[in-house]
């Protein structure tokens, strides 16, 4: 049996905070109560909606929305007792298209499954854009987050769409088997404003998630310019087959 | 006072033993399942060698028979609890806690690992028994046969000496501790081998990175606390019961199994020739004693 593991997490190297994978997710905070529909798309093509109602007297400190449970182009979402793990179910999403949140909580997006390329954008109902509140993943603001996880070791160009003077690098470590199990250490933290990033050069350990957070608009950037494949002489990953494991010869302990 | 004794020194008494052990065998294979793991064996074994003493209390002790393990295969299957990249926090809160969390993802799956062991062994610490004759009637002789009848078909009686096991004692099976290195490139080339093709070599090293070492990822699944070595040797001797089964087993085969010795009931003296049946004298109450210098068969001459 292989690994059940998504080919994505290991073939996707780049990411961007306006076409969100795996190892990216958004997060925003809802700061005015009301209730607000939300658009997921794919693409330019819109794929789902949904809503999420801000209630001060609601306990919801954050909302883990999956952006991925409205591709219907993905396969089914796990089921449980009850049936599935969705809630509401409309026009052949899978998702749950209803979220509450507290507005001094937080909505997070991201994306469990498959090749990602979601954006999302949600705004109040209301006829003046002013009051829409409009929040756009394309475009993050005030102090949104781009959470980003690189697992591929190389070093990697940070920019930001948005702002031309924003340039940064980011090097990722190759992983090394040490005497106990590598677990990432905790995210780093990068300042987008509009005087670009802050830090602008930053070494992170594979796995280990960096958080840009947008004081000025923002769409960011990680590409890869140079790949790291670890030490020279490494062999490759080929399957080993089967091989017999034969003891050696014992000799007896004599008495 | 018996009509014929006959003596076989120690050393003629240790050539009968190596006879019997020689033919002994075993096989077995068995499955369960652990919970974290499940494992299964098969094995065939065969006994070598040993040190005799006679006992002067009618009885004899063997002691450092080895048991060889001519086959083991030997095969460990475990839930692979995979790697996860961690949640991680995205918002702490005052208190050290975390407001805001970014999902995590896990991975994993079973593995099985197949060890051939063979080759590994045990010993028969100490066997103590005594002897017991036994009369053999042939179930192929027909009921109208004359005793020259049954030897000129093949079919005659026998009286048997057997061995009647007192107690054995087998040793916990003897697992190297070289084993540990074995199993480690085992589990680690199984893992390898549940990596897609597709998967790059950094994304391996990574993987393995979030494993750590393999040796520990064992001891941590399989519960040892101890050394893996001690672990197979107690899973094998105590939880499969092999040792209470090879003792059982070499038991059963010494006192019903192959006789120590064998003679035809009525003994041949003289064979035939020119035209004249056999001699052939009847044995009756046939004993057999030990003594700490041989072995005394003593026997009567039937009518």
């Amino acid at each position: 049996m292989k690994m059940t593991f998504d080919q994505n997490l290991f073939t996707q190297v780049g990411l961007d905070s306006g076409s969100l994978t795996m190892l990216g997710g958004v997060t925003h905070r809802f700061l005015e109560a009301g209730q607000y529909r939300g658009v997921v798309y794919r693409g330019g093509e819109s794929i789902g909606k949904f809503y999420i109602n801000v209630d001060k007297n609601s306990p919801v400190a954050q909302a883990n929305i999956d952006l991925a449970a409205f591709d219907t182009s993905l396969p089914a979402p796990a089921t449980t007792a009850t049936g599935t793990i969705c809630g509401c179910q409309g026009e052949g999403t899978k998702a749950e298209t209803t979220f509450e949140v507290n507005p001094k909580g937080y909505a997070v997006f991201h994306v469990s499954a498959g090749a990602g390329g979601y954006a999302v954008r949600a705004s109040k109902a209301a006829e003046d854009p002013k009051q829409q509140n409009q929040f756009d993943s394309r475009e993050l603001n005030r102090e949104d987050i781009f959470s980003a996880v690189v697992l591929r070791p190389g070093t990697y160009s940070v920019s930001n769409g948005l702002n031309t003077k924003a340039k940064g690098k980011i090097t990722i470590g190759y992983p090394k088997i040490g005497k106990t199990a590598y677990r990432p250490p905790s995210p780093a933290k990068i300042v987008c404003s509009e005087g670009g990033f802050e830090p602008a050069n930053v070494e992170l350990q594979p796995g280990q998630a960096v958080l840009f957070q947008a004081n000025a608009p923002s769409r960011i950037t990680l590409e890869l310019v140079k790949a790291d494949d670890g030490p020279a002489g490494r062999p490759e990953h080929t399957r080993g087959g089967w091989k017999k494991a034969a003891l050696p010869e014992q000799k007896r302990k004599k008495a | 006072m018996s009509h014929i004794t006959i003596a076989a020194s120690a050393k003629a008494f240790q050539q009968l033993f190596n006879e019997v052990e020689k033919n002994f065998s075993f096989t077995k294979s068995d499955s369960a399942n652990f919970g974290p793991f499940s494992a299964s064996y098969s094995v065939s074994v065969h006994l070598s060698g040993g040190n005799l003493q006679l006992n002067n209390d009618n009885t004899f002790e063997m002691q450092d028979v080895d048991i060889v393990f001519g086959t083991l295969d030997f095969k460990l299957c475990l839930d692979l609890p995979g790697f996860c990249i961690p949640s991680f926090c995205i918002v702490p809160d005052p208190w050290n806690g975390c407001l805001v969390g970014f999902p995590g993802f896990c991975i994993g799956g079973p593995i099985c690992v197949d060890l051939n062991l063979s080759g590994l062994t045990s010993q028969i610490t100490d066997l103590k028994a005594s002897l017991v004759p036994k009369y053999y009637v042939d179930p192929a002789r027909l009921a109208g046969w004359t005793d020259l009848d049954a030897e000129l078909n093949g079919h005659s009686n026998q009286w048997q000496i057997y061995i009647d096991p007192v107690w054995v004692n087998v040793a916990l099976i003897d697992v190297p501790a070289t084993i540990d290195n074995i199993l480690v490139n085992a589990i680690t080339n199984a893992i390898h081998n549940l990596f897609p093709s597709w998967l790059p070599g950094w994304a391996v090293d990574l993987i393995m990175a979030f494993l750590g070492p393999i040796v520990d990822l064992i001891t941590s699944l399989l519960g040892i606390t101890t050394s893996i070595a001690e672990w197979l040797s107690n899973l094998l001797s105590n939880v499969f019961g092999l040792v209470g089964l090879l003792e059982t087993a070499i038991a059963d085969y010494f006192a019903s199994k192959y006789p120590l010795y064998q003679f035809e009931d009525p003994f041949p003296v003289l064979p035939a020739s020119g035209g004249l049946i056999p001699v052939k004298i009847p044995i009756r109450n046939l004993a057999a004693t030990i003594d700490s210098q041989e072995m005394i068969v003593q026997a009567n001459v039937g009518a």
